[in-house]
C-alpha cells in the first residue's frame, strides 16, 4: 500500500468529483466504504 | 471503553469465522478501506494534498524514488507516513473491537478484575479519539500532529490490527492482487468521456 500510494500520487493529479461529499460506510469486522469518486489525470513528469 | 467476554463455544465459533473472514479478506478489504479513507481525507483537505505533492516531487527529482517505488523508499517519505497514519487514524479500517486474551493469573483494568480466559477489547475508533494521547482536536484530519507530538506513544495507540498480523501483512505474497483489487475499490475511476 506504501509503494502504491507514492507511485498514484507521483503519477496522477486527483480531483474528487463530490468534494465533501461523506463517504458511506457500513461497519462489520471491516469498515467497508463507498462513494469515493475521482476525476484522474495523468501528470507530467518534471 | 473496554468490552470483555468469556470464552464460550459461540465465541470459537465466532473466532472461526473471524479467521476464515481475515484470511480471505484481510489483504484487499481492509487495504481498500484505508485507501479510500487515505484519499478522501487527503483529497477534502487541498493544503494537505499540496504539501503531499510537493514531497514527492521533490524525492522524484532528488533520484530518491525508483521507477517502481519501494517500500524503503516510501518509509522515508515522512510527510506521506504522517498522512497515512492520521488517516488509520481517523478512520481505521477495523470497525470492531480486536479481542485479546487477558493472562492466565487474570488482570486488573481500570479497577476491575478479569480472570483468566477472559478477552478484552476496545474499539480503535474510540481509542484513536483519545484527548489525552492525540491532542484536543480529535475529530480533524491533520497529519501535522506526528510532527508535533510524542509520534512513538500516539502510533502504540493506533489500534488497526494485532501484532501477529502486523508481520503476516510484512510478507508480500497476496500483495499484488490484493493492491489491484484495492486499487479498483478506493478509487471510483471515472472515463474522460463520461465527464
Amino acid at each position: 500500500m506504501n509503494k502504491a500510494l507514492i507511485q498514484i500520487l507521483r503519477e496522477f493529479d486527483i480531483t474528487l468529483v463530490h468534494p465533501g461529499r461523506p463517504l458511506q460506510y457500513h461497519s462489520t469486522f471491516f469498515v467497508v466504504q463507498e462513494g469515493l469518486e475521482v476525476y484522474i489525470k495523468k501528470r507530467s513528469r518534471k | 471503553m473496554v468490552r470483555c467476554k468469556s470464552l464460550s463455544k459461540a465465541t470459537w465459533y465466532f473466532c472461526s469465522f473471524e479467521l476464515t473472514w481475515g484470511i480471505s479478506f484481510a489483504g484487499s478489504d481492509s487495504t481498500a478501506s484505508t485507501m479510500q479513507s487515505f484519499f478522501y481525507l487527503v483529497l477534502n483537505n487541498p493544503a494537505v494534498y499540496s504539501n503531499l505533492k510537493e514531497e514527492v516531487d521533490r524525492a522524484q527529482k532528488a533520484g530518491e524514488l525508483s521507477e517502481i517505488v519501494t517500500y524503503a523508499e516510501a518509509l522515508k517519505l515522512d510527510y506521506f507516513q504522517a498522512c497515512l497514519k492520521e488517516a488509520m487514524r481517523v478512520r481505521p479500517a477495523v470497525g470492531l473491537g480486536i479481542y485479546r486474551n487477558v493472562p492466565p493469573e487474570g488482570v486488573e483494568i481500570d479497577g476491575k478484575f478479569y480472570p483468566g480466559g477472559t478477552q478484552v477489547a476496545v474499539n480503535g475508533w474510540v481509542l484513536h479519539r483519545d484527548k489525552t494521547i492525540f491532542g484536543d482536536d480529535v475529530e480533524v484530519f491533520r497529519p501535522e500532529r506526528w510532527f508535533e507530538r510524542d509520534a512513538k506513544l500516539m502510533g502504540s495507540h493506533l489500534y488497526q490490527v494485532r501484532q501477529s498480523q502486523k508481520k503476516e501483512k510484512g510478507i508480500h505474497s497476496n500483495l499484488l492482487d490484493s493492491l489491484v483489487v484495492a486499487v479498483i475499490f478506493a478509487l471510483g475511476v471515472i472515463l474522460p468521456s463520461l465527464r
